[in-house]
Formats: C-alpha cells, sequence, structure tokens
C-alpha cells in the first residue's frame, strides 16, 4: 500500500495557510509526523482521513483518488483514526461506546462485533472497568479507549495523532509496542511531540514546520543532520554558546550538551565532540528552519 | 425494519441521554399544572364553571401550539448542534449527515408522538376549544404540527450556522418571545398573519388559518432540508464546539 500526496495545500476559512504545497510519500510501516505546535499536523492527518478536502493538490491512498466522495469513503472503510483530542459520550460505557463506533464503522456483524471489542479491551487494559460510565474515567484511560476504537475494523490505514500524549510511561512503552506489532502490510501514520516515540518506532519520518515538509528520511539520516555540531562541555564557567539541548549541574560544575557549527570555546573546562541523537537532528534541522526564515526577511529580493 | 436497526436506535436514545427525552413531558406537566390553577382561579373568581374549563383549555392549547414546539426546536439545536465524537463520525465509513438525520428524525417522532398524545388527552378529557370544533382531524393536526416542525427546523438550522448550542437555544427562545411581544403587529399586517406562530391560541381560526399553517409547514420542510445541507459540510461541523 502507498499513500502519494501531491502539492497538498489547505487554506482554513479566512486564515493562513496550514499546509503549502506537501509533497509525500508513505510507504507500508510506520511512519512518523515530527513539528512544532501549529505546524500543521493534524490539518495533514484529517486530509488523509478524508475529514478535510485540500484546497489544492492530490491524495492518492492505495490507488483510490480521494477528492471524490465516493474515494473517501472507500479510504474509510479501511481507516482507523485516533483524533488529537478525542471526545466521548459520557454516559454510555466503554464497551458500549466501543460498540457504537464499530457500527458506524460498518461492523455489522453482532456477534463478530462484540467478540472485537472485548478483545480490544483486553488489549488496552480496559476489560476490568469495561462497564463503567465513559465521565468516570481519567483523561489516560479515555485515551486508551481512543486507541481501541482506532483499531475495531482491524484498519490498514491508522493514523494516530499524538496518541501517547497523556500516557503514563509504562502505558506508553505498551502502546508503542503495540503499534510496532501492527506495522507490517499496513500503514502507520502517528504525529508526536516525543521525538523518543518516533526514534523507538517509525522506520521513516517528516518533519513538518510552518505547513511545509522540511525533512523526509529515515531516522539515521535526521540524526546525521546533526553530525559534527553536538559537543559536550564540561565547564565551571558561564554557559558557553551555541544552543544547549541539556545542561546537568554538579557542585561548581555543570555540564552541557551543545548543538554548534564551531567547537565551543570556553575558558576553563572541557570541550569534546559528541554522537548526535535524533532529538539534536530535529533541533539542527528547526535552528536551520529559522534561520533560513531570517534571512528570507532580509534579502526579500533573492528569497521570492 | 431489522433488529441491527432498532439496536442503533437505541443507541441514539442512549446518547441523547433520559432527561433530554424527559424534556416534553415535564413541559406538558408544567402546561397542565398552570391551566389546572388558572381553571381554579377563574371558577374561583367568576364562579363560573364553563368560563373556568375555557380558561384552562385556552392553557392547553398552548402547550400543543407553543410548549412543545419550542421543546422539539432546543431538542434538535442540541442533537444537531454539535457531538463531542465528531472527529470520529467524519471519519467513519457511516456519513456523518446520516447519524444526525437519524437522530432529528427520532426527535421529530419523539415530539410529535408527544404532542399528538397530550391533543388525544386533552380531547378525550373534554378540554379541546369550542371554536375548534370546526376543524378537521388533519387541521387539528396541522395546528401544532406545523409550529413544532417550525421550531425543529429553526433550531437545527440555527445551531449549525451559529456553531453553539447555546445561541441557538438563545435565539429560538427571542423568536418565541417575540410572538406575544409583537403579537399586534403579526396580527394587523396581511404578510406577517400568515406566518404567525402561535395563531390559534392568540386569534382563534380566522379565515387565513389554513393558509398560516401550510405556510409554516412548507418553511418547516425547508429548513429541514437545509440542515441536511449544511450536515455535508465538515469543515464547519469540526470547529463547533464540543
Ligand atoms: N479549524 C481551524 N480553523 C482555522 N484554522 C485552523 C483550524 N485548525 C487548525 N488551524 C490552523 O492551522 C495551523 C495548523 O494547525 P494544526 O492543528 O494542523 O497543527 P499541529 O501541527 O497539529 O499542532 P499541534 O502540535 O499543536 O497539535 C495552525 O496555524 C492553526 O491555527
Ligand atoms: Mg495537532
Amino acid at each position: 500500500m502507498v499513500i502519494t500526496m501531491r502539492g497538498v495545500t489547505k487554506v482554513y476559512r479566512g486564515q493562513a495557510r496550514a499546509l503549502s504545497g506537501v509533497d509525500l510519500t508513505i510507504e507500508n510501516g510506520m511512519f512518523g509526523l515530527l513539528g512544532p505546535n501549529g505546524a500543521g499536523k493534524t490539518t495533514l492527518m484529517r486530509i488523509l482521513a478524508g475529514i478535510l478536502r485540500p484546497s489544492a493538490g492530490s491524495v492518492v491512498v492505495d490507488g483510490i483518488d480521494c477528492s471524490t466522495e465516493r474515494g473517501r469513503t472507500a479510504v474509510k472503510r479501511m481507516l482507523g483514526y485516533l483524533p488529537q483530542e478525542l471526545g466521548v459520550y459520557p454516559d454510555l460505557n466503554a464497551r458500549e461506546f466501543l460498540d457504537y463506533i464499530a457500527v458506524l464503522k460498518g461492523l455489522n456483524d453482532g456477534r463478530a462485533r462484540r467478540a472485537r471489542v472485548a478483545e480490544l479491551l483486553e488489549t488496552v487494559g480496559l476489560a476490568d472497568v469495561a462497564g463503567r460510565k465513559l465521565k468516570t474515567y481519567s483523561g489516560g484511560m479515555k485515551r486508551r479507549v481512543g486507541i481501541a476504537q482506532a483499531l475495531l475494523n482491524d484498519p490498514r490505514l491508522l493514523i494516530v495523532d499524538e496518541p501517547t500524549a497523556g500516557l503514563d510511561p509504562e502505558e506508553r512503552i505498551h502502546f508503542r509496542n503495540l503499534l510496532v506489532d501492527l506495522g507490517g502490510e499496513r500503514i502507520v501514520i502517528l504525529s508526536t511531540h516525543i521525538v523518543e516515540d518516533i526514534a523507538q518506532t517509525c522506520q521513516r519520518l517528516a518533519v513538518l514546520d510552518k505547513g511545509r515538509i522540511i525533512f523526509t528520511g529515515t531516522i539515521p539520516a535526521l540524526v546525521d543532520v546533526a553530525r559534527g555540531v553536538v559537543w559536550t562541555v564540561t565547564t565551571t564557567g558561564p554557559r558557553p554558546q551555541g544552543t544547549v539541548i541539556a545542561m546537568l549541574r554538579s557542585g561548581e560544575a555543570a555540564q552541557y550538551r551543545i548543538l554548534s557549527e564551531q567547537a565551543p570555546v570556553v575558558a576553563q573546562g572541557i570541550v569534546a565532540p559528541a554522537e548526535p541523537g535524533i532529538e539534536d537532528g530535529y533541533v539542527w534541522l528547526m535552528r536551520d528552519q529559522q534561520s533560513a526564515g531570517a534571512m528570507a526577511e532580509l534579502t526579500p529580493v533573492a528569497s521570492a | 425494519m431489522n433488529s441491527a436497526f432498532l439496536r442503533r436506535i437505541g443507541q441514539e436514545l442512549r446518547i441523547l441521554g433520559a432527561l433530554n427525552l424527559l424534556a416534553p413531558l415535564i413541559v406538558a406537566a408544567i402546561y397542565l399544572g398552570f391551566s389546572l390553577i388558572v381553571g381554579y382561579a377563574t371558577l374561583h373568581n367568576s364562579g363560573s364553571p364553563a368560563d373556568a374549563r375555557f380558561q384552562a383549555a385556552r392553557g392547553l392549547l398552548a402547550l400543543l401550539e407553543n410548549g412543545l414546539p419550542l421543546i422539539g426546536g432546543l431538542l434538535a439545536a442540541f442533537v444537531v448542534g454539535s457531538d463531542p465524537a465528531i472527529e470520529l463520525h467524519l471519519a467513519a465509513a457511516t456519513p456523518y449527515r446520516f447519524t444526525a438525520g437519524l437522530r432529528l428524525a427520532l426527535i421529530i417522532l419523539w415530539t410529535t408522538l408527544c404532542t399528538g398524545g397530550a391533543a388525544l388527552v386533552i380531547t378525550a378529557a373534554g378540554y379541546w376549544l369550542a371554536i375548534l370544533q370546526s376543524l378537521s382531524i388533519g387541521e387539528s393536526i396541522l395546528l401544532w404540527l406545523a409550529p413544532l416542525l417550525w421550531f425543529i427546523g429553526a433550531g437545527a438550522t440555527l445551531a449549525l450556522l451559529l456553531r453553539s448550542r447555546a445561541a441557538s437555544g438563545a435565539l429560538l427562545g427571542m423568536v418565541w418571545i417575540a410572538q406575544f411581544i409583537f403579537k399586534p403587529q403579526f396580527l394587523q399586517n396581511g404578510v406577517l398573519e400568515r406566518v404567525y406562530l402561535f395563531l390559534t391560541e392568540e386569534a382563534g381560526v380566522p379565515s387565513y388559518w389554513l393558509a398560516n399553517r401550510l405556510i409554516l409547514l412548507a418553511i418547516a420542510l425547508a429548513l429541514l432540508g437545509l440542515t441536511m445541507l449544511l450536515l455535508g459540510r465538515s469543515e464547519s461541523l469540526l470547529g463547533g464546539e464540543h
């Protein structure tokens, strides 16, 4: 299965562009979407899910053209979608809620549907509380209901928008593993702010900023973006120049992880090059982006 | 009707909630209570049982023509105005328009049953006003069905245009009150009298009564059609309150 997006642009009514000219090809396996708040991740996922129509550009999912109502409905049949903010019906219990969503998804065989709901309640660890009304659930428990509903129809295309937000660490790992198990013969697209989640699960990822794709590739490729610019600095002096990624204080001395083109200069202390990580790559990429933006502002003629 | 469909209806009613379903009955009880009080007070003041009966019957007519229709409109605004799980609906294979249409149909069915039932009870109890005896059965139904559907159509349309249950409910309430405040203006104008919502209780059965009911009914059907159109705009549905 392949998803191809060509020149996808989205302008919300009366608002600035949420996406401009996104070209993206996604193949089987897990695909990560990374980007700061307001980058357009949710918008992109809603377009893929057929919830929003792009203002321009084309989306083709598994050979189905999503520009028609009929095409979008066909995609929805193989889709599992977890919205960033999931609302539930407070007076239903988890079992009833999942059963209702399963009906919306077209699981019409009553016996098979009940079996599937029971199975998923088990998977997300809610079997014991499945009879309690959803209004008594904690945020993390609702999140798990959301994850379960996305899986009801055994989707070939699974789109999850910040699935691990609000989950405790144990549950986050559990869910990450669940997603990896699901990968394989299907496409799983996940968005997150947590770089670590992507590093642990995705083969490929895209970084989105201000509605544009600024990076697509593998995890090692993103790591390579920061190769040669990561330094560890141990010093008792003032904070060194560069982008501080991390800082650890022990008594008088402090150890910094710094991103900088040139080796930072410190009066007294040790400066050593360090092996980049995915977070370093992401931060360096975003920094490049900002300076590119600043340059464009300074030289409007050249950028046009 | 197969069992899966009945099951679906059961689910929709659960989502709607018992309190919302009880609302028409609560309103009926309130109007009934007021009608009895007014009737009793009249009897006490004038000593005329016929007078008392007339006043109580008028109160019960108001239940049919303005009480239950307003509740119908509020319920309609409530069901189509927003849905907490709207994104799941929009991402599922079943079109949201179908679900919202089903919910609206349930509201129409339920409020029609309540209002029709109330009309039957009122008639059986002998509180159907004498001036209404000339109406045919169809016209007696039109008496309350026209304003009921008008409020339901208006409530649903407003909720979808304003994207707010509270705002659309408030606006419906204002329309309702305006009928009383501007009653003289409505009834003295050849055009406005044709769209006056509470014509029967305020003016009996004037010559243009049937025209008034049919025009209201036509507006109601147009508003319900508009509702179905508006339900296709997924971008604006997403922007609504939850
Ligand atoms: N319904 C809407 N109407 C108008 N503008 C919107 C709407 N939804 C999003 N936007 C705008 O589109 C841009 C992209 O928003 P989007 O929600 O896609 O970002 P995001 O990457 O998911 O952010 P976050 O990480 O905060 O979830 C933002 O500038 C936002 O203000
Ligand atoms: Mg988002």
